[in-house]
């Protein structure tokens, strides 16, 4: 009889719950009430942007969550991060949560074009803004879609295929002719178009692209991947690590060449840059790096977004300011150490004063795409170095 | 006239008793209280209610089809890549009419199960294998036939409505619970969880009610599969990611006896799923990060399976 009564009660209350749920109006966010574009206010309103977020210690991903945080921030801004393991699906749910803690802004990573109609239609509905970050949108109908969208604020994305290109070719210039290939997932753009430059300087070159391996994601894997190269390709003597969402990728790659006495013979380049790359520069056994986008593609994405959350959005014919940033190049120890110093420490790669003075539009009502532009084509690791050289010891 | 001291050891064990019946709803109320208070009341506010329940909704469809698979003694560790699979199917059945996406899945689901059901109960191959198998074969045909991810039209994000989400549910667990509780199938599953060579000598048909179980199974993991699939309109090799270990942790906290049998309630499945769901909730808005939940979710496991598993009815041999 308890039991039937308490079960009762809690199905009672759990029912109410639910109708309160279903009946309630979509969540409608706050929008900062904006004086911005008249500059009438003497202080950005505040607001919060949603970032679906990975766990991670890996000191890149940890960089690139200062940065936007930093970001955030420097305008005034409250950062509401939502654990997700970056799939359509959990970045689906993830949405669907930050809008209803009230996100006057999202910033995603999405995990495929397929999924921004989806997410155009959410953020529509609630009149949230959205940005997106390192992925550009090669289905032509969707872009038109999420172009046309008010409430698409823009966002950075690399040129991947050129970067795997250019990286390709430079292995081949180093004597690479016979090369294997780890990328992230298959269906993920960026991996897609890495794909594309690689056999576009494999096709060029006439080297041999002898595997591909996709999706690796633990050190485990990444050695017995490794592994399986040297033992099925005797003739292999090159490594790209196009992309991996493996921690310590690199040093793993590099145990199991030394293992079987190969580090420094087999050429290994990568494509994002990571902490452990000096050490290996100085002995030789890992040869080129192309990267750096880790840190600036975030962070102006962010700008971008926050700028159209606060009513000063970057390009004032309603259009997404969307901009591609450069893959920098790494072939030297000193530079390699120079971005684990300043790209990676606790100093963000743009202080706050100085995304204040050239990023906020609400400050500088001047700041426009070309603006963010000249940013990026004056960014690389000498251009940071010389700005905080005296703020890090 | 009874001791003293044997009227106190009646009371306690009535007390046990009294926990051990009711500990799927003493740890559901529990898990409210605790974070309605940590999240300093965010938690039941009308906004977060629709995010359990979509979080519930999923996990709750699974668990429903737990509870006849786990109710023999069985497992199906395959139910996440059945899921992934059933969505990839569906987004290749829009290419042809959106009209047969959900048959797609339901029969890829059904099929599935099916699968399983023919190798546990014909070939005797043991559960825990052979569905963590089957998962693996799955997961890479899965992966095979996406190739990445597929989408399909945003215009079937209409059935990710709250309504028709709601409505699906308490129609699939009313059915569920009909079957369960008042069908000759419902009572044979309990009794072949029991002893299964008691079952057999009684009656009952093992075999054939172990392969029905595995098929109810598969069809209620297509229909999550349906629905996961027009929620993001994708379909992706992640899809179903993990799923096995939600819906097998949500019927542990509902109170799900691993060994199966009458000691099984119907309500460990919505009651667990609520549960979890509310947790799940609880600590994203406590704003921990993933691998912290996975600690909690593991904790929680091991807590829930160390209180809750009777060792005095465990069959050591069969």
């Amino acid at each position: 009889m308890k039991s039937r009564v308490l079960a009762l009660v809690l199905v009672l209350v759990l029912t109410a719950g639910l109708l309160a749920g279903c009946g309630s109006q979509p969540a409608s966010t706050s929008e900062p009430s904006s004086t911005a574009a008249t500059g009438t206010s003497s202080a950005i309103p505040k607001f919060k942007i949603g970032l679906p977020w990975w766990t991670s210690t890996d000191p890149s991903i940890v960089s690139i969550e200062n940065n936007i945080k930093t970001a955030v921030e420097a305008a005034g801004g409250e950062l509401v991060e939502i654990d997700s393991d970056m799939t359509a699906d959990s970045l689906i749910d993830n949405i669907t949560e930050l809008i209803s803690r009230g996100v006057n802004g999202i910033l995603l990573m999405p995990a495929s074009d397929s999924m921004l109609p989806t997410v155009d239609e959410m953020c529509s509905s609630a009149g949230v803004y959205y940005a997106t970050y390192f992925r550009d949108i090669l289905d032509q109908g969707i872009k038109d879609q999420i172009f046309a969208s008010k409430y698409y604020a823009g966002g950075c994305h690399e040129d991947d295929q050129q970067c795997a290109y250019d990286i390709t070719k430079s292995m081949v210039d180093m004597g690479v002719k016979n090369l294997c290939v780890v990328n992230i997932a298959k269906g993920d753009t960026s991996s897609d178009l890495r794909d594309a430059g690689v056999k576009k300087a494999v096709d060029e070159t006439g080297i041999n692209l002898l595997n591909t391996t996709y999706s690796i994601t633990t050190q485990t894997d990444m050695t017995k991947t490794i592994e399986s190269y040297i033992a099925a390709y005797p003739e292999m003597d090159g490594i790209l690590l196009a992309g991996t969402y493996c921690d310590a990728a690199l040093p793993t790659i590099e145990k199991a060449l030394s293992d079987h006495n190969m580090a420094g013979t087999v050429k290994v380049g990568r494509i994002d840059w990571d902490t452990t790359m000096g050490d290996y520069f100085a002995s030789n056994s890992f040869n080129v790096a192309y990267g750096g986008q880790f840190q600036i593609d975030p962070m102006l994405s962010t700008m971008i977004l926050i700028n159209a959350v606060i009513g000063t959005p970057i390009n004032t014919d309603g259009s997404p300011c969307w901009l591609q940033t450069n893959y920098l190049k790494l072939t030297s120890k000193e530079e390699a150490d120079n971005f684990v110093k300043f790209f990676q420490g606790d100093l963000p790669i743009f202080t706050t004063d100085e995304i204040k003075s050239t990023m906020i539009k609400f400050y500088d009502p001047s700041i426009n795409a070309d603006t963010f532009k000249n940013i990026i084509a004056n960014f690389s690791v000498a251009d940071v170095v010389a700005r905080h050289q005296g703020m890090i010891s | 006239m009874d001791s003293i001291s044997e009227e106190r050891k009646r009371g306690k064990f009535r007390t046990r008793e009294f926990l051990a019946n009711n500990f799927s709803f003493i740890g559901f109320a529990l898990v409210v209280v605790l974070f309605e208070i940590l999240t300093q009341g965010k938690l039941l506010g009308a906004r977060n209610m629709m995010n359990i329940f979509n979080d519930f909704f999923t996990i709750g469809l699974g668990a429903l089809g737990l509870i006849f698979v786990m109710s023999l003694g069985e497992l199906d560790l395959s139910v996440g890549a059945i899921v992934g699979f059933s969505a990839a199917i569906g987004s290749f059945a829009a290419d042809a009419s959106l009209v047969l996406i959900l048959p797609a899945c339901l029969i890829s689901g059904l099929l599935i199960g099916l699968m399983n059901g023919l190798l546990v109960s014909r070939l005797h191959v043991e559960s825990f294998i052979e569905t963590l198998a089957m998962s693996f074969v799955i997961r890479g045909i899965t992966t095979f036939l996406l190739n990445g991810t597929r989408g399909i039209g945003i215009a079937m994000r209409v059935f990710d409505g709250d309504i028709i989400k709601v409505a699906t549910f308490a129609v699939v667990a009313v059915a569920c619970y009909i079957l369960y509780e008042y069908t000759m199938f419902g009572k044979h599953i309990r009794s072949v969880g029991s002893i299964a060579e008691a079952a057999r000598q009684s009656g009952v048909p093992v075999e054939k009610t172990k392969l029905l179980a595995f098929m109810l199974c598969g069809l209620l993991c297509g229909i999550v599969g349906f629905f996961c699939l027009v929620r993001a309109c994708t379909a992706s090799t992640k899809t179903g990611n993990a799923f096995e270990f939600s819906t097998l942790l949500a019927v542990v906290f509902g109170g799900m006896p691993l060994t199966g049998g009458w000691p099984v309630r119907f309500r460990s499945a919505l009651v667990g799923s609520v549960s979890m769901a509310v947790i799940t909730s609880g600590m994203s808005l406590m704003g921990l990060s993933g691998l912290t939940q996975q600690i909690v979710q593991g904790a929680i496991l091991i807590g829930v399976v160390t209180l809750s598993f009777d060792r005095r009815n465990a069959v050591v041999i069969k």
